[in-house]
């Protein structure tokens, strides 16, 4: 709680009670009073007797005082100029105020510090269960990561929009880690893939159109209880990288659909240049030109079925046949064929990962 | 309100195998006050084409003009634009006011401004007696509606709009769109929109820009498209049901060409015969195209075109009320006609159709180019 937070609640507490309220800290140092040239008096004599008394109120001579236990141990006190009978509720609902205000604070900074204590390996496994109770959180409850990668300069706004499309605490928790902005979000009843992939959509939506930013999103696997939590976030990391190499153009990646991706990610690059020029020999792809290598796109989205594809391109079925055959010629691949097919989409694929293998080393 | 100007844009995925352009050479001249829709098939482009002028994308190659302002590297949020999109959210905690202030809060916009401007956008779309509600409480289009509203309150030079009613039902998107034009009136200011919906197009746009493989195939207005469409995807894609297509062979008797295929043969009207007699197209083989309304089956108009008439099975015959769709098969070729509700036409029947023949459109079978429309 800042101090002009504190100066304008004391400020108020005076204006009900009709006389001067001030917060002291646990070395006696008037920190804010309704009467600004309070601040900064000593008040210790009083916070000692206080500190060694059971009692929580006090009064010495025309002030009362108040301890203000927070978290267990007390840290503020507070007073009231007054030594009337009321001056003791007054005090103590004021201090229930107090300690309210800073335990909700405490939770909020609790919460995304606490996520974060697991996704760095800071909190042992056995602790986890325990410390999601105690913040709210249902730990025996299905959980999934979402992963929201913008530009630097916009994590923080980033942050705030979150919090506000998934306004539930104990149900959302948000917080940035290694540049990305992570939320997790409780799963509810009949779920699915669809469900989040939607949930992902609309963030990606509404910071393109109200924070103006750019956005991806990669979706973890769900977590069936706090404890995998971190798997989840794993994965969601594993989707973001893929899907950097294989679906760049799209904005959410699952890790639960990252097909042959997730495959040719790993496989060792000797085999997988033999593989590429075991399929494409010398032919170089891009003279295939743009219009051959949408149609064939098209083509793998719909399964290989010729007139679904020359519905779907707005082009007659013999053109793409046309095509096909003009494929085949300098490919040697018959791509109506289901295993030329494959093997051509794999090496698509396979050199797709190499590319990015080079680009990555010559950034370096 | 702004006139935006692409010139000789291309978006090319890098890491993208081969990589594949998806957007290329894309020269437009959108006008101040212009409603404008890109629209085509799923992958062509034209979502990536807005998204280049919202600054969300980056492009590869051209310039991109708001207003004569060169904006190819200012950011998105200082480029005057708003945009609404199909998967909008809206804050489920905030009140519509809330959810229409709080981009011009992120923005620092003082209180005042805020209040105006919300108030304002509201009284535009008859939204103000729901301003203290939450979206809960709100219908689908109340919803759209205040979707729409976030983007007016900036007053944003350009309205850019990604399919906004993709995800409503079939009825409240015709009431949307009839909203959103409206509006455009209303408001007096550019609009891009994006949509994969010809209809959407058709109904709502003062030009639509026709899009294939990262391509413009043709700009102009939603008439003059459906009219004269300069190659078959325009043709077939503009229209519903869609431009029938078949091949015929074009031969030249005297002043006369006529179109062949199967046992059928269509003589040309003579200006139309006329733009075509004198080239390498006759006796070749050409597409001809020709549009589901202009199949004419009344006595009078097989009098009046008694020199295209061809023979045809009747396959399927779906009565709409104000209008009958008609399923023809005419030797191996599939037709399909529109014509007056309440025709008595049984299935399997064979019948005689006239094709209006000032209205056919002739396209070369290689290109698809229109030769002749």
């Amino acid at each position: 709680m800042s101090l002009k937070a504190l100066r304008t609640y004391a400020c108020q507490v005076a204006e009900i009670a009709g006389t001067d309220f001030g917060v002291i800290n646990e070395t006696g140092i008037v920190l804010v009073c309704s009467n600004k040239d309070e601040e900064g008096n000593d008040r210790a004599a009083a916070v000692e007797a206080m500190s060694v008394s059971e009692c929580s109120y006090c009064r010495f001579g025309d002030v009362s005082y108040y301890k203000v236990p927070v978290s267990g141990k007390t840290d503020l006190f507070i007073f009231l100029r007054s030594k009337n009978q009321s001056s003791k509720k007054i005090l103590e609902l004021a201090a229930i105020n107090i300690q309210n205000i800073m335990l909700s604070r405490d939770e909020k900074l609790d919460k995304a510090g606490f996520l974060n204590a697991i996704l760095a390996d800071k909190i042992p496994a056995d602790d986890v269960f325990a410390l999601a109770k105690k913040l709210q959180l249902d730990p025996s409850a299905k959980w999934i990561v979402f992963l929201i990668k913008t530009k630097k300069e916009a994590i923080s706004g980033t942050g705030e929009m979150i919090r506000n499309l998934f306004p539930d605490r104990n149900r959302n928790i948000i917080s940035e880690h290694e540049g990305n902005t992570v939320l997790v979000r409780q799963v509810r009843a009949k779920e699915n893939a669809g469900n989040f992939e939607e949930n992902a959509k609309s963030i990606v939506d509404t910071l393109n159109t109200e924070l103006m930013v750019n956005a991806k999103v990669s979706i973890g696997a769900v977590a069936n209880d706090f404890g995998e939590i971190k798997r989840s976030f794993a994965e969601a990391k594993t989707a973001q990288r893929i899907g950097s190499i294989f679906e760049n153009e799209k904005t959410v990646v699952n890790y639960e659909k990252l097909g042959l991706g997730r495959l040719i990610y790993d496989l060792p690059a000797s085999s997988s240049k033999l593989f590429v020029r075991e399929v494409f020999k010398k032919n170089d792809l891009e003279s295939l030109g743009n219009e051959t290598l949408i149609t064939i796109q098209k083509l793998f989205e719909n399964n290989l079925n010729i007139s679904e594809t020359a519905r779907l391109l707005y082009i007659h079925r013999n053109t793409l046949i046309y095509r096909l055959e003009k494929i085949k010629k300098a490919t040697g691949l018959d791509l109506r064929e289901f295993d030329d097919a494959v093997a051509f989409k794999t090496a698509l694929l396979v050199k797709r990962n190499l590319d990015k293998d080079d680009a990555l080393n010559n950034n370096i | 309100m702004a006139h935006v100007k692409l010139v000789g844009v291309m978006k090319k995925y890098e890491d993208k195998q081969g990589g594949v352009v998806a957007v290329n050479d894309f020269n437009l001249d959108i006008d101040d006050k212009e409603f404008i829709i890109l629209v085509g098939p799923s992958g062509c482009g034209k979502t990536t084409t807005l998204r280049m002028v919202a600054g969300l994308e980056e492009i590869t190659e051209g310039e991109i003009f708001i207003d004569g302002k060169l904006v190819n590297d200012v950011q998105p949020k200082d480029r005057d634009i708003a945009m609404v999109f199909q998967n909008y959210a809206l804050y489920p905690h905030m009140t519509v006011f809330e959810n229409m202030a709080f981009g011009l809060k992120l923005r620092k916009t003082p209180k005042e401004e805020i209040n105006k401007q919300v108030h304002e956008a509201a009284k535009i779309l008859e939204i103000e007696h729901l301003l203290d509600r939450r979206p809960k409480a709100l219908s689908g289009g109340q919803r759209q509606r205040v979707a729409l509203g976030r983007a007016i309150v900036r007053h944003p030079k350009v309205f850019l709009m990604d399919e906004p009613l993709s995800n409503l039902d079939a009825k409240l998107r015709v009431q949307m769109r009839i909203e959103i034009s409206k509006l455009h009136k209303r408001l007096q200011t550019t609009i891009v929109y994006v949509t994969h919906d010809q209809t959407e197009a058709m109904t709502m746009g003062t030009r639509i820009v026709v899009m294939k493989d990262g391509i413009i195939q043709q700009v102009d207005s939603p008439q003059a498209l459906y009219d004269r469409p300069v190659n078959m995807f325009v043709a077939g894609f503009i229209g519903s049901p869609q431009m029938n297509f078949v091949n015929v062979v074009l031969e030249k008797d005297g002043e006369d060409v006529y179109m062949l295929y199967d046992k059928n043969r269509i003589r040309l009207v003579p200006d139309k015969a006329a733009a075509i007699a004198n080239t390498d197209y006759i006796g070749k083989e050409v597409t001809m195209g020709i549009r589901p309304e202009n199949f004419l089956i009344e006595d009078e108009d097989l009098e009046n075109f008694s020199d295209a008439i061809i023979t045809a099975n009747v396959e399927v015959v779906e009565n709409l009320g104000s209008e009958a769709l008609v399923y023809l098969k005419s030797g191996d070729t599939y037709f399909t006609a529109r014509v007056k509700p309440g025709v008595k036409l049984i299935p399997d029947e064979e019948i005689k159709v006239a094709l209006d023949t000032n209205k056919v459109h002739i396209f070369d079978k290689e290109t698809e180019a229109v030769i002749v429309q």
